[in-house]
């Protein structure tokens, strides 16, 4: 669990159910729409729920740089976005784009204690999870070779690790919106989306 | 010595000759190395024989004989000298000799010619052929080069397959010594897991005896303890019949000190009751002493009834009087409130009157607008009601006018009335005046023949006492009674007059505000039209106003709408905010990987094409096609060479024009920190030429001019504005050769020459 304390909820609390959610809901996104063999993720089961985690090491590698980076950007409230981008190999065309708007509660302190349902926040978590598997329904076919990036939409002033780079927002042509749900911990909230190609 | 003689003749030959033989040399260094050195000499000196033909067995073939041949005429040549005898007929002989040997020589000169053409030949086509074998022999060396390249390689190979091989036994050797450990020590332990086993068997069969022994003892024991059992049951039945008895024993036990305590309690309820008796007979003592004086107290008690039943009736007495007195206070305090209620309904009364007077100045003003439609409203109420209620104000009036017209009837007349009372009276006053005036007159004169009867009389009185003075004074003071009065009438009419014209006044002004108030009443009117007129007005344009507002909130919807779905699709402001991502991403991977991967099928495709190519062009018979192939690709295309070149172009420049860029910034800086440091400005209008212009400079043209000289030293040009400082010039650059210290100065001296001027 992340936090120890039933009812109540730090920053540092509530960044770490975040990134938590992060971690499970990228790779949920990524065995759902098929990016990587399904051989190569392994059942875990988090929330009540059975989940699907990779077990390629280099994915591995590049989830624990994204999520390390993104804490530190959750605990100093500077990151507004967390986007999820699909793009066709090939044509470097954008497919899917999965975005998670957070808002931080800006007058949230290290010290600030708040209280709060700690199984509220995870049935909610739980149930944007449960979306992202169900709106497999509805989105098209990926049935070119696709990879996918993660963007993170910061202050313009933030200095970044030299590891991380500028880059375009990557809209998708022609699209089609849906939004899904969406949780809070009080501190941060989450709602995502999902926005994708319109099928001619 | 015949030699000398034949060699001038020869000369050009041998010249020819050499030549040939240089490049039979190098032929034969080439072709046979093997032949034998005097052969060769051989070869050399045939210059007799005429057919020289290319071929060279054939000219090694007939040297021998001509060998034998040639030397035989010089030899008699030689002979023939030696002996010398003066007859003629050896001289013809000699001659004849002569015109044989010339003719010999004339043959061979021939011949030499032939041969020299021949030579000729022979070397043209040597030259050919050398070339020929030439190229062979280049061809030959490439081939050997490949040869051995593709040796080596396959030596390599070799060496690596062997290396490899080496290993793999060391591998193989390294597994089966291990597998023949594994064996072994499988092999151990199986025949341990044996010898265990047996081990284990042994053992329990002696623990199955063992048992089996156990059993059998415990089974005797199982005996033994049944019989302590049943012994026990009886001394348990034993105990149970005596441990029965301490229980009843117990229990009396219990009874016993039970009772013990019940009769320690009744010893200490006794010792209490003692006290009480001994506190008792104490205070009987005293209550037989207060019996003594019972009968005094009946009668004192008697006394004390009928005080009381007298103040029994008093006090219902004074319950009545005080219920009167309720009653009456609360009488007073309803009259209080209500005196209250009126004054404060008065004050209310009289405010209203003002706020009613002060509605009819707003309203006659006109300069309150409505602001809103609730308040135009409200003003409507309001002015309907304070219409209503001035239709109302206005009957009263209407009604007071007439009771104050009737009142101004009734006071003119009575003002009449009045008028000629006061006439009467100011007659009266008049006569009283006159009388009064009169009367002072008579009092003068009286007071005159007072005097003079004064006078009289203190002549008489000096003469004879007589007192008429007390009547004389007594008279006096009723008359001036009298004017007193009439003082006191005059001013009570004039009084009377005065309010009466005041309560006139009052009237009149009463009537003045009726009939103004009359007269606004019309206008009030025109007011309450026009309003009327602007609340519709107002109510047109409020619902214009609803209209546009229904219409700029579905248009606010509509743009929500959109900026929700821009949301969605992920725009965002980039004055505030900007995207990043991780730059080893794994799409950015996954197109290197493709790229990659699309070179090298390029590559291959290219590859392929060439072999194609060579085969189509050899006609599928090629040995060595991958090295062909490869030396192709190594010849880079055209193409692809000025791309190449010209993106390292491209990147020189950039970098030439980074560099431009910084080094322009970092000299535009440097040159700000000297003009702030040293105060001056510096510039190279040319070559080796430095201008330094001062910060306290006060024109533009006020220049110092520096050149440097090959050798490295500054020099100060002359300007006019170096001429003006020749003293520093003299002092700091002659004296004392520094630049800097002169520089200084003028920079000190400018500096106070502007402070002076400021």
């Amino acid at each position: 669990m992340a936090t120890s304390t039933s009812n109540c909820i730090t920053l540092s609390g509530s960044t770490n159910l975040v990134a938590e959610f992060f971690h499970y809901g990228l790779n949920s996104i990524l065995y759902q729409r098929g990016l990587y063999p399904p051989e190569s993720f392994t059942h875990t089961q988090q929330w009540g729920l059975t989940m699907l985690v990779t077990s390629n090491k280099e994915l591995q590698k590049f989830f624990d740089e994204i999520i390390s980076q993104v804490k530190t950007w959750l605990m100093d409230m500077s990151i507004e976005k967390l986007v999820i981008v699909i793009k066709e190999v090939g044509t470097n065309v954008v497919v899917e784009r999965w975005q998670f708007d957070i808002e931080s509660d800006k007058t949230v302190d290290k010290d600030t204690k708040r209280e709060v349902s700690i199984k509220q926040i995870q049935d909610d978590m739980r149930s944007v999870i449960r979306q992202i598997t169900a709106s497999v329904t509805f989105l098209p076919l990926l049935d070119k070779t696709c990879c996918f990036d993660v963007l993170v939409y910061t202050d313009k002033g933030l200095e970044v690790p030299t590891t991380w780079g500028e880059t375009t927002p990557h809209f998708v042509y022609n699209s089609e919106e849906v939004r899904l749900k969406s949780f809070t911990t009080s501190i941060h909230k989450v709602s995502a989306a999902v926005a994708f190609k319109k099928s001619d | 010595m015949v030699y000398p003689v034949i060699y001038p003749t020869m000369d050009p030959l041998s010249d020819s000759m050499d030549n040939l033989v240089g490049m039979k040399r190098k032929f034969d260094a080439m072709v046979n190395q093997g032949k034998d050195e005097t052969l060769r000499h051989n070869l050399l000196s045939d210059f007799e024989d005429a057919e020289v033909t290319g071929n060279f067995s054939r000219l090694v073939d007939r040297s021998p004989k001509e060998h034998i041949k040639f030397p035989l005429s010089p030899a008699q040549h030689y002979s023939s000298f030696t002996s010398t005898p003066s007859s003629t007929r050896e001289i013809n002989l000699k001659d004849a000799e002569i015109t044989y040997h010339k003719a010999c020589i004339v043959k061979l000169e021939n011949r030499i010619a032939s041969l020299q053409r021949n030579a000729e030949q022979a070397s043209i086509e040597h030259d050919k052929e050398i070339a020929e074998i030439k190229t062979l022999r280049d061809r030959e060396v490439k081939k050997a080069a490949d040869l051995k390249s593709k040796l080596q390689y396959i030596m390599e190979c070799e060496k690596t397959a062997r290396d490899e091989v080496h290993r793999l036994e060391k591998e193989l050797q390294h597994q089966t010594i291990e597998s023949n450990n594994k064996f072994l020590k499988e092999q151990k332990e199986r025949i341990e897991a044996t010898d265990k086993a047996q081990q284990a068997k042994v053992h329990w069969k002696d623990k199955e005896a063992q048992l089996y022994e156990k059993i059998m003892s415990q089974k005797l024991k199982i005996g033994q303890l049944q019989s302590k059992l049943e012994e026990n049951l009886k001394q348990s039945a034993l105990k149970k019949n005596s441990s029965e008895e301490v229980a009843t024993y117990k229990q009396k036990v219990e009874k016993l000190e039970e009772a013990l305590l019940i009769e320690k309690k009744k010893v200490k309820d006794l010792e209490s009751r003692f006290a009480e008796q001994e506190d008792n007979i104490i205070t009987t003592k005293a209550l037989k002493a207060d019996l003594d004086m019972v009968p005094a107290l009946k009668s004192e008690v008697e006394k004390l009834r009928q005080d009381n039943e007298g103040l029994r009736l008093n006090e219902q007495n004074t319950m009545l009087l005080e219920e009167e007195i309720r009653g009456l206070k609360n009488k007073l305090g309803q009259i209080d409130s209500l005196r209250e209620r009126s004054a404060k309904l008065e004050v209310e009364n009289e405010e209203l009157k003002e706020r009613l007077t002060r509605w009819e100045m707003k309203d006659t003003s006109g300069s309150r607008r409505p602001q809103s439609p609730s308040s135009l409203s409200k003003r409507i109420q309001e002015l309907e009601s304070t219409n209503a209620s001035l239709l109302m104000t206005q009957g009263e009036m209407q009604s007071r006018i007439n009771i104050s017209e009737r009142k101004v009837e009734h006071g003119e007349a009575q003002l009449q009335r009045l008028v000629s009372a006061l006439t009467m009276e100011k007659n009266t006053s008049s006569q009283f005046t006159d009388l009064v005036k009169r009367l002072k007159r008579k009092l003068l004169l009286l007071s005159k023949e007072r005097d003079a009867y004064k006078n009289l009389l203190d002549s008489y009185e000096s003469e004879v006492t007589v007192n008429f003075d007390e009547e004389k004074s007594s008279q006096i003071r009723r008359l001036e009674e009298i004017v007193q009065e009439h003082k006191t009438n005059q001013a009570e009419t004039e009084a009377e007059i005065e309010s009466l014209s005041s309560r006139l006044a009052e009237c009149q002004t009463q009537l003045e505000q009726a009939q103004q108030h009359h007269r606004l009443d019309n206008p009030e009117q025109q007011s309450s039209q026009q309003d009327k007129e602007a609340i519709t007005l107002l109510r047109e344009q409020i619902a214009v106003l609803e209209s546009e507002l229904i219409k700029t909130q579905q248009e606010r919807d509509n743009l929500d709408a959109k900026i929700e779905q821009r949301h969605l699709q992920g725009d965002y402001d980039p004055s505030k905010t900007k995207i990043i991502h991780f730059r080893l991403n794994p799409f950015a991977l996954a197109q290197k990987e493709r790229e990659e991967e699309l070179e090298k099928l390029r590559e291959d495709n290219e590859k392929l094409k060439k072999r194609n190519q060579i085969l189509e062009e050899n006609g599928g018979m090629v040995e060595g096609i991958t090295m062909q192939v490869e030396e192709n690709l190594q010849k880079l295309s055209p193409s692809k060479e000025i791309e190449n070149l010209k993106s390292q172009l491209a990147s020189a420049e950039m970098r030439n024009q980074r560099l431009k860029e910084v080094f322009s910034k970092t000299s535009k800086e440097f040159r700000e920190v000297c003009y702030e440091l040293t105060g001056y400005r510096f510039d190279i209008p040319c070559a080796n030429q430095y201008r330094l212009t001062s910060m306290y400079a006060e024109r533009q043209k006020d220049y110092l001019l520096f050149q440097q000289n090959p050798k490295g030293e500054v020099q100060l040009l002359q300007t006019d504005f170096s001429m003006s400082f020749q003293g520093a010039m003299e002092k700091y650059l002659k004296k004392y050769k520094s630049l800097p210290l002169f520089l200084c100065h003028i920079t000190m001296e400018l500096f106070d020459r502007q402070t002076m001027s400021l």
